[in-house]
């Protein structure tokens, strides 16, 4: 279901926290990285923003949070995925695909 | 760098509990300058210098005031939360604790339950009482809006009975009240038409809607219909409770049955319960049906609309019936009093005074737990220390003995509870017989949430100290082995010697009070009742036999009894009277002075009137203080005549205060005129409970005629019952088969019933008082055993340079009579304070009594040093290389 845009904005970042985290724990540095890793750069996320949503997908229950040590032994924070967080993904990734491809559509037609 | 896919090795979980505010915002800015380190390292790794890498990795992360201002809005919202369950977290750690520490201390807690069940089950006892009695008297529907009409006149001095006219009128207009009834006081004379005891009765003639008004039920049969009313109907009649287990033998064939009342038959419709009608009248003996007019005086009361305040109500008094007016004759309007507030005062202060010392004991019962937990925590120190030592904050060490506190007095107050259920049966067991006082008091919900608010309030008073003495400990020096902190032990010292001194303060407070009442029911007894009530015993003749209906053989059957009456041998005297100080009977419709205006007070006072024989005064022992006894009859009749009265001395006053009432003619009513011939004491009439309404503090007495139709023989002998009542039966029988008599009555226990109620209740203080002491004792007695424990190497000491066992005794003695003299000390400066609360009660003896007070002082030292003697003893039984080995 479309939200406005700042919810989008929200839903999408939400959304592929998620997936990074399903892969296993990370820190927040981590996680930005892997996206832009993963994406090739393709992505630039604002790194507040993405805090604000781990921030929030805290908040919410979908993830939980560990202080833990980094491999340079200092003392970071580390997100992992919830059960409730992964039935989340599921079904945001779901509709993200059905939206993606109804806007697809929409685009394709010449 | 690679970040492992599972959780990196070492990872600690340091805290479970959900994180602080600013524990969160503290850890936010950990996060935020990790990930900026980071960066920057891989910045530098770049190439980059310090500060451009500083520049360009905030420059990258963004608004960080945002992402702040965003976590603080979720951190506020989930702090209450946070704290709620952390509350809880920890009040269920304490009370999981606190259970094992029971399990650990089982005398311990069993001796404090004990006490604490005794204080607050006193308590509870207390209150129900309060609540049956102050609170909630009435015990019927919409109680607290009933009112009664008083007429009043002299400055609201004189409370008269209103006229027929005023209660008709305010019936019909008084707009602010609704289900106005109106009844008859009557006084009755029961007699069965077959046989049996004559008894006087009180009881009222109601309208059929009295019933519904208070809501009350026959237990038995029907209520009064408003067919009973009527001219032709049958004379009904409803018996009270009381009269009908006494005199019916509580039996359900009693309906249908006729009675005698007043010399008419009634039938008998109904039983009603004992609480029907109180407290509008005296006795709910027998009700009748109100028939038009009759001779008792009305009385008219209602229910106040709802809305209606009692002031508002009073205003439209005014308004309709104002003072010197057609319908009220009087100075001053009429008012309504609410029937509650007619509970007598007597009754009142007694309960207070109940009240304050069962709350006296309670403060006793938790000096002496707390007290016992002070001790406890003494010992238990190492495990305070440790947990101090182990981050506890002191407030979270005091919350916890607090839990332990608060949970043991709960425990307690549950077990007080079945305490004061024992207790209230019996208290009901043991009253004395016939008081409507404490009869049906139960544990109603009220009083188990004021057992919870008591057991909580006791737990905190007395956890306050152990919680203080816990949290205070000085952690290190606590945990040096085999150390006791010597200023921790001080502070013990005095904080439980303190205790102890309360303890006996308030025993000496209770003490004192139980005692002052003591003297005051003495200094009661004593009081001049006006006439002399000892042997003086009272048995009725029952006259109406057809052989007794001629007056001559009536006069020669009464003659012959007196004979042999006053031949048994034991009887000193022996004589004839309508009634037996302090009795009177009743007339209503005031009295009148020939040649003067009747004051309407007085056409409207009640005065108390007995019928007697001229030698009556000698030998009632009631003083003639002026002019003479009566003459003897002429002719023998049964008609009463009172060409020749005598009044009482009250009376004498009101009527000529500065003349003299000798030879002036007075009447009673609307009767004829009698001649006073002498003026005599007064007799001292009082009914039970202070709640008299009909006032017999004006006497009359008039000549009793040769052949009366109703008489009481009353004799004077030191004969016990078991010895007088057949030997005059025999001396009746002897002289007349016609005569029934009925149960002798004795003039002390007439007398000593009317204290009965007030000696019971200071049984109960004295119970409280006995409890206090021993509660204090018990506590000075633990606090001395305790100390000596503490001193046995300095004991040991002594004794090894050579004191003797006197010297250790008399050491020990010191600090228990230290104690207990400081106590006592105390208490005797409370007392003269606090029982200047009861003098309003006090009769014969002040407040400040130095002899009670002195003999109070007395007994708790010689108990105290009983306490002290068997520590003492101990101590002086030491082996001084055992004490010198002791920790």
């Amino acid at each position: 279901m479309p939200r406005d845009s700042s919810d989008l904005l929200h839903g999408t970042l939400d959304v592929l926290v998620l997936k990074t985290l399903s892969w296993g724990p990370k820190h927040g540095y981590a996680v930005a990285d892997w996206i832009h890793e993963t994406t090739s750069g393709e992505l630039e996320i604002v790194d507040a923003a993405l805090y604000k949503s781990l921030h929030r997908l805290e908040d919410a229950g979908a993830i939980a949070a560990e202080w833990g040590m980094s491999d340079t032994s200092r003392r970071a924070k580390y997100y992992s995925l919830t059960a409730r967080g992964r039935r989340v993904l599921r079904d945001e990734a779901e509709t993200w695909r059905r939206y993606a491809h109804a806007v697809g559509t929409v685009l394709g037609k010449a | 760098m690679s970040f492992s896919d599972r959780l990196p090795r070492g990872v600690r979980r340091l805290f479970r509990l959900p994180p602080s505010y600013a524990r969160r915002m503290r850890d936010l800015d950990d996060e935020i300058a990790f990930h900026l380190d980071t960066l920057v390292a891989r910045l530098r790794a770049q190439g980059l210098s310090n500060e451009d890498a500083r520049a360009e990795a905030m420059r990258r992360f963004g608004s960080e005031e945002d992402l702040r201002a965003y976590c603080e809005g979720i951190a506020a919202r989930r702090e209450p939360v946070r704290r709620l369950r952390q509350w809880t977290d920890e009040l269920r750690h304490d009370l999981r604790y606190t259970l094992r520490q029971i399990a650990r201390a089982p005398a311990l807690t069993a001796t404090a339950s004990i006490v604490l069940a005794i204080g607050i089950g006193a308590n509870t006892a207390v209150f129900s009482i309060v609540q049956r009695e102050l609170i909630a008297p009435m015990p019927f529907a919409d109680g607290n809006r009933m009112v009664t009409l008083y007429a009043f006149s002299g400055s609201g001095r004189i409370s008269i009975t209103p006229t027929r006219d005023l209660i008709g009128a305010w019936a019909d207009r008084d707009r602010s009240v609704e289900q106005a009834v109106i009844f008859e006081d009557t006084p009755f004379i029961l007699g069965d038409t077959t046989t049996g005891p004559r008894e006087e009765l009180e009881g009222a003639a109601i309208p059929p809607n009295a019933i519904p008004f208070v809501g009350i039920r026959p237990m038995l049969g029907r209520a009064i219909q408003p067919a009973d009313t009527a001219a032709s109907a049958t004379p009904v009649v409803l018996l009270g409770e009381s009269v009908w287990r006494r005199d019916f033998g509580a039996s359900t064939d009693v309906l249908g049955k006729s009675v005698l009342l007043n010399g008419s038959a009634y039938t008998v419709i109904g039983v009603m319960p004992k609480t029907f009608f109180m407290p509008f009248v005296q006795s709910t003996d027998a009700f009748v049906a109100l028939r038009g007019v009759g001779l008792g005086r009305l009385t008219g009361i209602a229910k106040l609309r709802a809305g209606v305040t009692i002031d508002d109500a009073n205003r439209e008094m005014k308004a309709l019936f104002p003072p010197n007016s057609e319908l009220n004759p009087f100075d001053e309007p009429p008012r309504l009093m609410r029937a509650r507030d007619m509970i007598g005062t007597t009754q009142r202060q007694t309960i207070l005074m109940l009240f304050g010392a069962v709350g006296i004991l309670l403060l006793i019962a938790c000096a002496n737990v707390g007290n016992l937990l002070l001790a406890r925590s003494w010992s238990r120190q190492r495990e305070f220390a440790v947990r101090a030592v182990l981050g506890a904050g002191r407030w979270r060490i005091a919350r916890q003995v607090l839990t332990e506190s608060v949970l043991l007095a709960v425990g307690a107050g549950a077990l007080g509870i079945a305490t004061a259920y024992v207790a209230l049966r019996g208290i009901q067991a043991a009253l004395p017989e016939g008081a409507t006082t404490f009869s049906d008091v139960h544990i109603q919900a009220p009083a188990f949430y004021w057992t919870a608010i008591v057991s909580i309030i006791a737990g905190l008073l007395f956890g306050a100290g152990p919680a203080v003495a816990a949290a205070g400990e000085d952690a290190a020096e606590s945990l040096k082995a085999g150390s006791r902190s010597a200023s921790a032990g001080s502070v013990m010292r005095k904080l439980r010697g303190g205790l102890v001194i309360g303890e006996v303060a308030l025993s000496v407070v209770l003490l004192t009070g139980a005692g002052l009442l003591v003297r005051t029911l003495i200094a009661m007894d004593h009081v001049n009742i006006g006439f002399e009530p000892h042997g003086l015993v009272s048995t009725f003749f029952y006259l109406n036999s057809p052989a007794l209906s001629n007056v001559r053989a009536r006069r020669a059957a009464l003659d012959a009894v007196l004979e042999n009456v006053k031949s048994i041998p034991g009887v000193r005297g022996a004589i004839y009277a309508g009634n037996m100080p302090p009795d009177f009977a009743i007339a209503m419709g005031g009295f009148a002075v020939e040649g003067r205006a009747t004051a309407t007070a007085d056409s409207l006072a009640t005065i108390g009137v007995n019928d007697v024989t001229p030698d009556f005064f000698a030998f009632a022992g009631i003083p003639l203080q002026r002019g003479r006894s009566f003459a003897p009859i002429t002719e023998v009749t049964d008609r009463y005549d009172v060409s020749e009265v005598i009044i009482n001395e009250k009376l004498a006053h009101r009527l000529w205060p500065n003349g003299d009432a000798l030879g002036a003619r007075v009447r009673s009513g609307k009767g004829p005129w009698g001649t006073v011939v002498g003026i005599v004491g007064d007799v001292r009439v009082q009914s039970e409970d202070g709640r008299g309404r009909f006032n017999k503090d004006l006497q009359v007495y008039m000549r009793m005629p040769g052949a009366p139709p109703g008489v009481n023989l009353l004799t004077r002998s030191d004969l016990p019952a078991n010895v007088l009542l057949p030997a005059i039966a025999k001396a009746v029988r002897g002289a007349s088969a016609s005569i029934r008599t009925s149960k002798p009555i004795s003039a002390e226990a007439q007398l000593s019933k009317q204290t009965d109620l007030q000696r019971f209740i200071l049984r109960l203080i004295g119970v409280f008082a006995l409890l206090a002491v021993v509660l204090a004792m018990v506590g000075l007695h633990g606090v001395v055993a305790f100390s000596v424990q503490q001193r046995t190497r300095e004991i040991g000491v002594r004794v090894a340079l050579g004191a003797r066992a006197t010297d250790v005794v008399a050491l020990v003695l010191r600090r228990a009579l230290g104690l207990a003299v400081g106590g006592v000390i105390v208490g005797v400066g409370t007392a003269v304070l606090a029982t200047r609360a009861l003098i309003a009660v006090l009769h014969g003896v002040s407040p400040g009594d130095p002899i009670t007070l002195g003999a109070v002082a007395a007994a708790i030292l010689s108990v105290a040093l009983l306490a002290a003697w068997a520590p003492a003893r101990r101590a002086a039984r030491l082996d001084p290389v055992e004490a010198l080995r002791a920790d």
